[in-house]
Parts: structure tokens; sequence; C-alpha cells
């Protein structure tokens, strides 16, 4: 017992056990303000400790970039896709603790849960992507999706937080329902649940419809996460209601580590039926798509457009995952694509927030496009910033959106489903009127009321530059992301 | 000239990105230094113009292939490369772009007052985009200046702009996107057959003009690279986007917008979609040319009916684009050059008149033509100035728009469709009768309209600003010779390549039916 403990190489556990102890001390945190009967709250040292937890484990996934090695029995994998997926979550998570620092201040005392709870999520993503097999997939999803269930209604005091909590909650926990039934068939018929014997258990069992129906209710569970139509009712109301950085956060982060999940398990495990769920990501692309896009026109709310906006951005996404070659070897342009589309969506979400978090710290809540009237010339800085992030969401150069876009319908026409490609770039144009109608608004309409001055926030500032210039620089040179992502790629099948 | 430390191999970088950086200067400028903004923007913009003439005098005439050439990698996974070069086609559109900007952003000066600092930041980050797009060698890079552009002309269009620029803007907008992202589809299957044919992926022009297209590609390829190019020329019936861009648009977004900027639809026929899909191109002729003709017609009788002065040159704007496109489908040598001469003298012309647009409403803050009347008599420089361009625009002997608009109708009569001169030629006498009862209504007659009585006449500024135009319709229309013989060559090459390729593609005809060319298309990549 003692030696098979000793043979688990802790070492490629680093960055999830930074972690834990970051979160287990976040909480600690938590209880000595409370027992300080501090006014102020620790939201300031909550964010430091946050982003420290995040940078160590951020420096210790980089450290393993060279690594591909298995652990706990060949449970977890470290390879350079999981640690791709680990550095582009811990940035983004760390991006998300930036923006976090004024909102958690207004919650006071909840401070150092909401900090702990957001790195607790982070965990159960690093736990998640680097799982192969099931259920400690299962794990990780559930630590993440607990964890965020309760941001979302952190502001306790928030109607619509309080709404969009309870719905995600209630279709979350089906999902989860969903996906263990599904694990558990899977496993009862091919006997694992590791993701590459479930492959080969696939190859010999024939008993078509069960496995179908197995296979069918993992993925749900994963396009929930995802929030693909038709399992995105849940996402307008839960980012509508959730306080914005925990928005900006379900938008990237969870985004990314579902995706990530969903490759993996797409790319191992069911590749041997490939030609049933490739129709399927294809209906589910153009489904997800159109529905985002046309609903998002509609909004008059700023974060329900974003909401239905990355809605819009999981159907490009999978675009690139219905444009997945199984007959190619290990260099599969559709995962690299979602790979470098995905840290592209990351930085431009962020940035997106951002900008309507620091719009909001002049003493009004920004909810409506109505709001934004005037503000382009009020605060250029900001409204340059927001027109780059918009742009870039529009898929326009010389942003990263364009490049991202360019790769992901360059793998599906690669593939021949051009048609799927045509309606994507159509479906991008007309994203292009409500990314362009937020630009309508700071730049070519005044503002009713005086706007009032904002406060500068440096941790917000920060967050804002490097997006924009992440934006700029995946947008200009692209070359070493790309390379990067492909060779990632090369350790998935 | 004297820039040696300006390397001649980097001249064109030079060229393509001063006015970002010079727009970048603007940006740390202070925003209510209004007269300084003002100076060094113009100075900026008119460095780049002289530096631009390098270009002009380090140009070989007799060359046809492409000179100045940088090629760099840029996206080598892709193969996207950083292939900028100009040949006697994009030499003269780019200096038709860095002779303009200083001219607009010189006109601006009591026209645009708010914000002035974005404004002309958005006019030089423009020109940057214009450049590029005339530069690009290379498809990737090639449509990313091509979408850079569309940006500022929509802030420009829906910041500055008149009544109803907010709706003209977002039109200007999606039109163009839907146009050219159908276009980024077909670069993407251009770019996917190129690597089936060349055994690598390349997104360079020159390399994929050597790629034959399959019939049946090449068709849909031509009809969604056409699509994008002919919304912006624009050809009937997809020019519906330009009366409201160009009637929303401030005076100098008109200019860039009728000067520039439609040059770019012509320019990607003659550089990328006839070249490219030549079999295609053909089939197509005969639609084409219908469009370019009804184009003529139809743009000149709906200006001929504009109560809106802006209105009438956005509409004769269609009606001469109509001619460049009927230029380059002759496919004679004297067709297509005079259509790249028309392009140039369209430049100039409808910017001259646009300007004259601009400085007439500064003074009335209105378009409408029954407004005015009797002007010559209260504003005689002005006359002088708005008579040429008139005149210029027309066609008349000795001036630009007639050495375009003669080789154009001589060469459709060469070409193997001489029907259509005939209506080419009725479009010329109807844009006589809309240039010259517009010029008669508003400058001649009695000058009844209380408001006109007052009105000043040009000031040394704006004297300044339809000189130099007026003195290149007088040059271009005098001695279009050495013009046309730096444009010749090129074409002649053009027209080389289009047969020799049209001919390679038939043979290829029978052996490219669908279901044998799917089998190609399927086949898994190898690297």
């Amino acid at each position: 017992m003692m030696t098979e403990f000793l043979s688990i190489s802790w070492n490629l556990l680093l960055p999830q056990l930074v972690l834990l102890s970051a979160a287990l001390f976040l909480l600690l945190l938590a209880v000595i303000y409370r027992a300080g009967n501090s006014s102020r709250g620790p939201s300031a040292a909550g964010a430091i400790l946050s982003l420290l937890g995040l940078g160590v484990a951020g420096f210790m996934a980089f450290a393993q970039c060279e690594t591909v090695a298995g652990t706990f029995g060949g449970m977890l994998r470290i390879d350079p896709f999981s640690t791709y997926f680990n550095i582009l979550i811990l940035g983004g998570a760390a991006l998300c603790v930036l923006l976090s620092v004024r909102e958690a201040g207004e919650l006071k005392a909840m401070a150092g849960e909401y900090y702990a709870l957001l790195v607790f999520s982070v965990l159960g993503m690093v736990v998640m992507v680097s799982a192969a097999d099931l259920l400690v997939i299962f794990i990780g999803l559930e630590t993440m999706s607990l964890a965020v269930y309760i941001l979302v209604g952190i502001g306790r005091d928030s109607e619509s937080g309080a709404e969009g909590a309870l719905k995600y909650f209630l279709i979350g926990a089906f999902a989860s329902a969903f996906m263990i039934y599904g694990i558990a068939l899977l496993m009862g018929i091919t006997g694992s649940t590791r993701l590459e014997e479930i492959a080969s258990g696939l190859n010999m069992a024939d008993g078509g419809t069960l496995q179908l129906v197995a296979v069918c209710l993992v993925l749900v569970g994963f396009l929930f996460k995802i929030a693909a139509v038709p399992f995105h009712m849940w996402a307008p109301d839960a980012y509508q209601g959730a306080p914005t950085p925990i928005t900006a956060f379900m938008a990237v982060a969870v985004k990314a580590s579902a995706f990530a999940v969903l490759l993996r398990v797409l790319n191992v495990s069911l590749l041997p039926l490939a030609d049933y769920w490739l129709p399927v990501m294809w209906t589910l692309a153009v489904l997800t798509m159109t529905v985002g896009n046309l609903a998002a026109i509609f909004q008059g709310n700023i974060k329900r457009m974003l909401a239905y906006s990355s809605i819009a951005h999981a159907g490009y996404l999978l675009v690139a995952l219905a444009s997945i070659n199984p007959a190619a070897g290990g260099d599969d342009p559709a995962v690299a694509a979602v790979l470098f589309y995905l840290a592209v969506y990351t930085l431009m979400n962020v940035g997106a927030f951002g900008v309507i978090i620091y719009l909001g710290g002049g003493g009004r809540q920004m909810e409506t496009l109505e709001q934004v009237k005037g503000a382009g010339f009020r605060y250029p800085l900001l409204g340059v910033a927001m027109a780059v992030f918009m742009f870039s969401l529009a898929g326009i150069p010389p942003t990263g959106g364009f490049l991202g876009k360019f790769y992901v319908f360059s793998s599906a026409v690669n593939r021949g489903l051009i048609s799927l490609a045509i309606i994507g770039v159509l479906n991008s144009a007309a994203s292009a009127y409500y990314y362009i109608r937020v630009t309508v608004q700071m730049y070519m309409r005044e503002s009713e009321e005086p706007l009032p001055g904002l406060p500068f926030s440096v941790p917000l500032a920060v967050a804002l530059l490097v997006a924009l210039y992440g934006v700029f620089h995946l947008g200009l040179l692209p070359s070493d992301l790309i390379t990067v992502a492909d060779r990632a790629v090369l350790f998935l099948r | 000239m004297g820039f040696a430390e300006i390397s001649q191999s980097d001249i064109l970088s030079w060229v393509l990105f001063l006015p970002l950086a010079f727009a970048g200067l603007l940006a740390v400028l202070p925003g209510n230094a209004k007269a300084l903004l003002r100076w060094t923007a113009f100075i900026s913009s008119a460095t780049v113009f002289v530096v631009s003439l390098d270009l002009w005098f380090c140009f070989l005439p007799g060359e046809a292939g492409m000179q100045f050439v940088i090629h760099k990698p840029w996206i080598e996974q892709w193969g996207v490369g950083y292939h900028l070069g100009i040949d006697g086609i994009s030499l003269l559109l780019v200096l038709l772009t860095t002779f303009l900007t200083p001219v607009v952003i010189l006109s601006t000066w009591s026209g645009v007052e708010k914000n002035v600092k974005g404004f002309l930041i958005l006019l030089l980050v423009l020109e940057t985009g214009m450049l590029g797009a005339f530069m690009a060698l290379d498809l990737v890079l090639f449509y990313f200046f091509w979408e850079v552009m569309l940006i500022p002309m929509y802030l420009l269009i829906g910041i500055w702009g008149h009544e109803r620029r907010i709706y003209a803007a977002i039109k200007f907008v999606l039109y163009t996107m839907v146009g050219s992202l159908l276009m980024l589809v077909a670069f993407i299957y251009l770019i996917w057959i190129g690597q089936q044919s060349l055994g690598y992926y390349t997104t360079d022009l020159i390399q994929l003009y050597r790629v034959a297209v399959p019939y049946h590609a090449q068709f849909w390829l031509f009809a969604s690279f056409a699509l994008a190019f002919a919304i912006k020329v624009p050809m009937f019936p997809f020019h519906t986007w330009l009366p409201d861009a160009h009637v929303e648009a401030p005076a100098a977004g008109s200019v860039i917008l009728a000067g520039i900027l439609l040059k770019m639809g012509t320019y990607g026929f003659i550089r990328f979609a006839m070249p490219l899909f030549p079999a295609a191109s053909q089939a197509f002729t005969p639609v084409i040319m219908t469009l370019a003709v009804i184009g003529i017609i139809y743009g000149a009788l709906v200006a001929m009916v504009q109560p809106d002065l802006k209105k009438l040159v956005a509409y004769s704007s269609v009606s001469h684009l109509g001619f460049v496109m009927l230029g380059l489908y002759t496919l004679t040598t004297t067709g297509v050059v005079g259509g790249v001469y028309q392009m140039l003298n369209h430049g100039i012309s409808t910017g001259a008149l646009f300007l004259i647009c601009g400085i007439l409403y500064e003074r009335r803050h209105t378009r409408l033509i029954d407004q005015f009347g009797g002007l010559s008599s209260r504003m005689p420089l002005l006359a002088i100035f708005f008579l040429l361009a008139t005149l210029s625009s027309i066609g008349l002997p000795g001036l630009n728009g007639f050495v375009g608009e003669f080789l154009i109708l001589l060469g459709t009569y060469g070409s193997a469709h001489p029907g259509y001169v005939f209506f080419a030629a009725t479009g010329v006498i109807l844009s006589a009768v809309y240039m010259l009862w517009m010029f008669r209504r508003v400058m001649f007659g009695p000058l009844d309209n209380p408001q006109n009585q007052k009105l000043a006449d040009l000031n040394i500024r704006e004297v300044l600003v339809l000189l130099p135009i007026t003195i290149m319709m007088f040059w271009m229309g005098l001695f279009p010779g050495m013009f046309l013989d730096r444009i010749t060559p090129s074409v002649e090459k053009f027209i080389s390549r289009y047969n020799s390729k049209l001919e390679l593609a038939q043979p290829a005809l029978p052996s490219s039916s669908p279901l044998e060319y799917r089998v190609v298309f399927t086949e898994p990549e190898s690297k």
C-alpha cells in the first residue's frame, strides 16, 4: 500500500496541489477576517492570494510543457494538450480575478469565499482537462460546476442572480445525471471507464443502439456545459444574473475546459464512432451559431447579448469539431483550430466583460445597451478597447478573432464541408450587426445624462491591457501559438 | 530622389505603414489643439505622398511584372506571406491614394469641428488599409487590408455623417461584410485547391496564378469573388448601399469612398477574380457586360432626376464604374488600359465633385440643387473649378475623362462583343445631359434665393485643395502617354495570362465532372 502511494508521481500533480492549498488558505482567510470583524472584507488579500495560487500553478504547469506521462495508474494524463489547457484556464482565471476586485469588495465579508470558490472551480477544471478516465472527468466537472453554481448566486440580494443560479443548478444537475448514467452504460458495454479502453471496447462491441445511447448521454453533459443549442437555455439567465466577473469566468474558463474534455473524449474514446457523431456536430454547430446570433441581435441587455454571443462562438467551435478528420494521424488542423480559437476567445471575452465592469465603476450598474451611449468619446481609451474587442468578436482583422475564424472555417473547407463554412460566415456577418451596434451606441449616439467620471482601477487596467495586447498579438503574429497548438494536438490521439 | 536611407527594397513597407505611424503620432497629441492636429495630419500625409513619388520615379515603365517586391514569411504554418509588390496597374492606384489623402485632409479643416483628432487618425488608418489592399500579393494579407478599410470608413460615416448616418453606416458594413465573408470561404477553398495541385499550402497570389482550377470549382469561386467585388464597385443591382453611404458621409468620406474605395472592386476583378478563374470569368462575360451597361444607363438616368447634389454624383459613379467594368471585360489591351485609366479619372473627377459638394454644403448646409442657382456671379472661382470638374466627368477632350472613355469605347468596339458600344455611347451622352443640366441649375440662372446672396467665394485653402486635382485633370488629359506607358505592359501581361490559362482550362473541361472532382477533394491531406 505504501509503495503504491509512493509510486504515484506527485510532482506531476503540482499545479493541482498548489491550487488546492491556495483554495484552502482562502477559506481560512475568510474565517480570519470574519473573526476579526473587519468591515472591509478580505477582497484585496483574497485577490492577491488567488493570483499567487494561480500564478504558481501556472508556473508549475508551464514547467510541464515537455512532459508526457500518466499517473494515478493512468487515471490522469499530463501531456502538452492538457498543459495547453491548464495554462489557458489558469490565465483566463487570473484575468477574471483581476476583473473581480471591485465586485468582490462589494461582497464585504463574503469575498474570502468568493475567491475560494473561484479557485476551487479552477481546480476542478485542471483536474478535468488532465483526466484520462471518465470518472475523474466527472469529479472534476462536478467540482467546477458546484463552485460556479454558488458563484452565480453569490450576490444574495440580487433576484436575477438567484434566478440564474437556480436555473443553472437545476438544469446542470439534470445534465450531470444524464452524464453519469451514460458513463455507467459505457462502463457496462466496454468494461472500463478509461478513455483509451473505451475506444477499444467500442471497437469490439456491436450492440449498436445501447452504445449510441450511452454516447449520447455522455455528450449531453458536455454540450450542456458549453451551452450548445438546444442545451443552452440556462446560459442567458445565468450570465445575466451572475456578477459580471463570474459571467466572464463562465464564458471563458468553464467553456474552455468543457471543450478540452469534449475534444479528448471525442478524439480518444469515441473516434470509432466518428461516423455517428460528426453529422450530429454538424447539426449542432448550425443550430448553435444560428440561434445564438439571431437571439443576440434582439437583446437590449449587454450581458445577455454577450451570453448569446458566447453561445454563437460555441457554435463556431462546433464547426471545428464537425470537421475533425478521424483518418488523420496526430495532426488534425480542426483540433488545433479549437485550441487557437479558445485562446483568442478567452482574451476577447475577458476584454469585453472587463470594459463593462470598468464602465460600471461610476456608481451605476451597466445593464443595457442604452447605457453605453456616448461612452466612446467620454472615455476614449475604454471606448477604443471595447471597439477592438467587438471587432475581434465579429471576426474583423487585424484582431485575433479573424484568424481564429479563418482557422476554424479553413478546417471545415479542408474536410469538404463547404456548406457548413458558408453557414458559418453568413452567421458571422449577422453577428457583425450586434457587435457593431455596441460601437454605434458608444460613438454615434449622445448620452442623455452626463456620464460620470470613472475611478481608475489598476487590476482592471492590467487585465484590459493584457487582453488588448493578446488580441492584437494573436491577430498579427499568430505563428508561435499555432506551433504550440499543433504540437499539443499531436499528443491527443 | 533623396531617399537614399530608405533601401529600395523596403520602400513599399515605408509607404504602407507611414500613415499608420503618423496616426499613432496624432493619437498622443492633445485633442483640443485642433490647428496642431490638422497641420500634423496634413504634413504627415503630404510626406507620405512625397515618399510615394519615389515609386513613380524608380518604377521601370517597360516592365510588366511586379516591382519593389517584398516577400517575407508571416504565418508559415498556413503558407501566408507578407508579400507586397506593385505593377503598372497598382502603381497608379497607390499614387492616387497618397495624392488624394492630403487633399482630403486639407479640405476638412473647416468642415470637421467635432472630434478632429479621431477623424484625422481614422483617415490615416484608412490610408494604410487602402494602400495595403493595392499592394498585397497574398490572399490573406489582401483580406486583412480589405477588412481593415471597412472600420475607419464605417466610423467616418457613422460619427461625422449627416442625419441618417447610422443607417447608412450599418448598411455599408453589412453589405460589404456579406460579400467579403463569402469571398473568404472562396479564398480558403482556393487555397485548398492550390494545395492539391502544388502539394503545399500557400496563399501567395503569384503562386496561385499558376494553379489550374477545375472548371466546376472555378464557377463557384468566381461567383463569390465577383459578388464581393461587385458589391464594392458597385455594379447594378448591388449598388443600393452607395447612394446612402455617399449622401450621409461627410465630404471627406465621400471623396475617399468614391475616389479610392470603389476602385477596390474593379481592382479586385483585374487582380484576383479574372486572372485566377479565367474560364468562369469568360462564361460570366455576357452577364457582367450586360450588368455594366445597365449600370451605365441606369446610373445616368437615375442621376438625372436627383434633387440632391451628392446623390447625383453618387449615381454618376455607378454609371462611370460601369464603364470601367465594361473596359476590363473587353479583354483587349485598349479596353483594359482604358478601364484602368478610367479608374484613376473617376477618382480625380468625382473626388473633385465631392469636394465641391462639401464646399457648398459648408456654406449653405443643404445639398438640394433647387436651393442653389446663379452662384457663378457670387463665386466665380468656384464656378471655374466646378465647370472643369464637370467637364472632366463628362469626358471633354483635353481633360482626363475623355482618354479613358474613348479607350474603353474603342476597346469595346474591337472586342468580341462590339454591340455594347452602342449602349455605352448612349451613357456618354446621358452623362453630358445630367451633369451639364445640374451645373446650369446650380451655377447659372437668376440668383433668387436670398440665402445665396452673401455667399463667399473660395478662400486660399480651398483653392489649394482644388488646384492640384484640377492640374491632374489637365495633365492626365493632355499627356496620357506617361501614364499609359506604365499601365500597358502590365495589362498586356494580364491579358496574355488570362488567355493562356483559358486555353489550359479548355481540355481540362471534360475531366472535371463534379463526381470525379469530389474524389480528388476528399482525399486525406498529406503533408
